[in-house]
């Protein structure tokens, strides 16, 4: 099966070679026969990709332990459900693994669209087998999965052999979320490659209208959803696994994942801007293309080793192919943009600096700040080693005084960004949108210090989160208040009814919603606090509220580790709350050694979050670290909203579908019809 | 870790002053007993001292140890672990991690002795090299990073500033917005328009 895997894998590679020449000979010359086979090209590719993947698994499952990557990635007792997830535990297995979902993003946009934009569909073809040659060069000949053990024998002579087990999948992965978390993440960093090639291929083409933004509407909300959940999944698991009380450690490979989530963000709202506006093409075209680009330097700084990081795979000599490719991309984008750049000449036209256009503007601004801040602190250990004698480092208290203000300042945006009207803004609309969100804003603030949540950060983005949370909420009551009074449905059946008109709309907001609810979780991380110390059975401990009791102990034995456990119990006053049981694993068969299993009690309120952290060297007693981390379930709620956000705002709409079946009725005068008294209209809308 | 062994010693201090204060209460208390109870307030108020200290002590002590754990804390917080986690130091709770340990041991020990935070941040830079900062200095090199983020939005606002105007100042009169033939307000053009915006998007 290896040589089987091997074989396909170098298969793909030829085949997309094709795709790639061929596309360009087909564009050149237009003729037909090569289009169609540089498609089915392409296809093959994916499909041979597929395959040498599932070979890898297949060698995983078997327990293939003649396979350099299986010995090192899986071990007899790891679970059937962590072999899956050791595709990507290492190097060549997590690369193979981008390859496969790149695959998936591929052939499903050349079965989507093949028979459509004609003009367009080779050029996408070209940049995207570009994108899948770069990953298979690596798969093939610089980091190949299917390698097998072998020894040198007395004759100087390499001979194969099979090791009776392997060292066991890292313990830090072995968690369900490690197993969901890499793939959507993957999936993120992928998923921005369709609307970096639609937007290459559209400039190259130069396709007219904006019919590549349309075509790659969704593709881009679908890679930004994906990478959303991914990072909040890496969140989630650093604060359940790693046991330090947080979730996010400004670590480099954590700032990888967030950069093209940055400018993915500022792309998804400077592209209505083109929609709407015919404004800001160059800007909208340079954001995909940086999109894609802080993709693969994210990939680069996981897998080179340039900045150290717990989370970075060993270091390897892939670094300077990544270089490679990202200089390729840059000049190719570049000259592309050079040779065609009056093709994206906008109709850019302004009639107030109080207007939706104007907020989009500084929101991009915000969002590229906060990526450059985040960019240039993550390589500032790197720049000081290579220009001064000493090295810095880049902690997260750095990332904190910087970030937090541009998060602030993101979010009061995402509260004014609606209520401004496209063009321009009354002072009237001003003062008849932006009352309430105040007013409610204000009370948020004051019921925060009440409930003393008093740090200065904290209270201003509890009065921001109240504004925007009522701007969403009005928004969605005046709509649902017109519905309501043309048809006769309550409010609330109105507020879906409207959601379903204007998916893409409503979706936003509620994306918006989830936000305030990330929001208001971060805010508690202020008044985070802890305590720690070796604990006899029996014994208690105060953190904050509650009082924490060792119970007692015992020994856990599973079928890959040993597991010691402590039993606490935790009482608010007299009243038992909970039974929690920390954890330490011993993990067999593996050179890493152990991991944690942390065990929290979580509520909207605070999580209690308690970590054994091993045994005291002076006394031989149960250490326990209790940390008492307000607010905190709001940020993985908030999460849950971003996602059902953005599945709504990929739903085609009701009132479309309605309109297409009414199209051919005549209508005698539109202007009038759209004038109809009935309605209420204002500014402000989308 | 450092908490630990601070608290730990705060348990020990505290524990032998209260048996202290005890053992010379329950003296007191016989000598009382006896036939000198009124000899002389200076004595009485001598007699007084002991458990009064005790008392003090009692109440003090712990604020003090609350005290040097919360220096501890906000000490720590501004050095790295140098383990390669990439943490805050008294954040490092990885498994396995005795580089933290020992820096936070380190650590409690300056700050049991009363040494300034400039004397602490000498000593670990001189150990660890400036990498133990958990933030660049502000000062030499280091002050560029604290400066691009600033200098970045500044930058950023003055183009967005700068392109507002120039497209403001390409906008046509107003009266070209309307097309010809249509009686209509631009007012409720405009209007007719973002409601047209709205119902055709997608």
């Amino acid at each position: 099966m290896d040589v089987f895997g091997s074989f396909t894998l170098l298969l793909a590679f030829v085949c997309a070679i094709y795709a790639l020449v061929g596309g360009i000979a087909a564009i050149v010359t237009r003729h037909p026969l090569l289009v169609k086979s540089t498609r089915q090209a392409g296809m093959a590719t994916c499909v041979l990709i597929f395959i040498a993947t599932f070979s890898l698994e297949y060698l995983l499952f078997t327990d293939n332990f003649s396979q350099a990557y299986v010995v090192s990635h899986s071990n007899r007792d790891l679970s059937a459900f962590y072999k899956v997830a050791a595709l990507w535990s290492g190097q060549e297995g997590s690369l193979l693994f981008w390859s496969f979902l790149l695959s998936v993003y591929v052939i499903s946009v050349l079965i989507a669209y093949r028979n459509k934009n004609g003009e367009l569909m080779p050029y996408v073809g070209v940049v995207l087998a570009g994108v899948q040659t770069f990953f298979l060069i690596l798969n093939n000949f610089v980091e190949s999965p299917f390698k097998t053990l072998a020894t040198v024998n007395a004759s100087g002579a390499l001979e194969p052999f099979t090791r009776m087990d392997g060292n066991g999948l890292n313990p830090l992965l072995q968690y369900p979320e490690m197993v969901i978390h890499p793939p959507n993440l993957y999936s993120g960093y992928t998923g921005f490659t369709i609307p970096f090639a639609f937007a290459l291929a559209a400039l190259l083409a130069r396709y007219p209208g904006e019919k590549w933004i349309h075509l790659t509407r969704k593709w881009t909300m679908i890679a930004w959803c994906f990478q959303s959940v991914g990072i909040l999944l890496g969140a989630h698991w650093a604060y359940a696994v790693l046991g330090w009380g947080g979730y996010w450690g400004w670590d480099p490979v954590e700032n990888a994942s967030l950069l093209p989530w940055l400018t993915g963000t500022a792309f998804l709202h400077s592209v209505m801007m083109q929609e709407k506006r015919g404004m800001m093409k160059v800007w909208n075209v340079w954001l995909v293309f940086c999109t894609f680009m802080l993709c693969i330097l994210g990939t680069f700084l996981t897998r080179s080793g340039i900045v150290s990081s717990v989370h970075a795979f060993a270091n390897s000599h892939i670094g300077p192919w990544f270089v490679a490719f990202l200089g390729v991309t840059f000049l190719v984008c570049f000259v592309a943009y050079v040779k065609n750049r009056d093709y994206l000449k906008s109709e850019n036209q302004l009639d107030s600096m109080i207007s939706r256009e104007s907020s989009f503007l500084f929101n991009n601004l915000l969002f590229l700040v906060a990526c450059i801040a985040v960019l240039s602190g993550t390589l500032f250990p790197v720049f000081t080693d290579w220009l001064t004698p000493s090295r810095i480092s880049v902690g997260p208290p750095f990332f904190n005084k910087i970030m937090i203000p541009i998060g602030l300042a993101i979010l009061f945006l995402t509260g004014v960004g609606p209520l401004l009207a496209w063009r321009k803004t009354s002072t009237d609309s001003l003062k008849r949108n932006f009352g309430w969100p105040i007013i409610v804003g204000l009370l948020c603030g004051v019921a925060a210090y009440f409930l003393a949540y008093r740090d200065t950060f904290s209270i201003i983005c509890l009065v921001l989160c109240g504004f925007v949370f009522w701007t969403i909420v009005m928004e969605f009551y005046r709509g649902a208040k017109v519905i309501s009074a043309r048809t006769g449905m309550n409010v609330l059946l109105g507020a879906h009814e409207l959601a379903m008109r204007n998916t893409r709309r409503y979706g936003g907001y509620v994306v918006h919603f989830g936000m305030v609810l990330i929001f208001i979780g971060l805010a508690g991380s202020a008044f985070n606090s802890d305590v720690q110390r070796p604990m006899n059975l029996g014994e208690s401990m105060k953190l904050g509220p509650y009082t924490l009791v060792l119970q007692s102990a015992d020994t856990k034995a599973e079928k890959n580790y040993t597991a010691q456990r402590m039993i606490v119990e935790v009482l608010k006053g007299n009243k038992q709350l909970m039974m929690l049981y920390p954890e330490k694993r011993q993990f067999q068969g593996n050179e890493q050694g152990s991991g944690t299993m942390v065990a929290i009690y979580s509520t909207l309120r605070e999580d209690v979050y308690v970590v054994f952290a091993g045994m005291d060297q002076d006394t031989n007693l149960p250490v326990i670290h209790a940390f008492l981390n307000p607010l905190v379930k709001w940020i993985w709620l908030g999460g849950v909203w971003v996602v059902m956000g953005t599945l709504l705002a990929l739903l085609p709409n009701r009132r479309a579908q309605l309109a297409t079946a009414l199209a051919p009725q005549p209508a005698a005068s539109p202007i009038v019809q759209v004038l109809n008294p009935s309605v209420t209209l204002r500014e402000g809308h989308d | 870790m450092i908490n630990r062994s601070v608290a730990n010693g705060v348990i020990l201090r505290l524990s032998d002053k209260v048996r202290l204060g005890d053992s010379g209460g329950t003296g007191d208390s016989r000598k009382t007993s006896t036939q000198n109870i009124s000899t002389s307030f200076c004595s009485s108020r001598r007699r007084l001292i002991g458990p009064v200290l005790t008392l003090v002590l009692f109440a003090v002590l712990p604020l003090f140890a609350q005290q040097q754990t919360d220096r501890v804390k906000q000490i720590g917080g501004k050095f790295m672990c140098m383990c390669g986690c990439g943490q805050i130091l008294t954040q490092c709770n990885h498994v396995g991690c005795t580089v933290s340990a020992s820096m936070l041991k380190e650590l409690g020990a300056m700050v049991n002795r009363g040494d300034s935070e400039d004397k602490i941040t000498q000593t670990f830079v001189q150990e660890f090299g400036t990498t133990v900062y958990a933030e660049p200095p502000k000062t030499g090199f280091s002050l560029i990073a604290w400066l691009m983020p600033v200098f970045y939005f500044l930058v950023g606002a003055a183009i967005v500033v700068f392109f507002i105007t120039k497209w403001r100042k390409q906008m046509p009169a107003p009266a070209a917005v309307a097309p010809a033939g249509v009686h209509i307000s631009p007012e409720a053009y405009e209007r007719a328009r973002s409601q047209a915006d709205r119902e055709t998007e997608d």
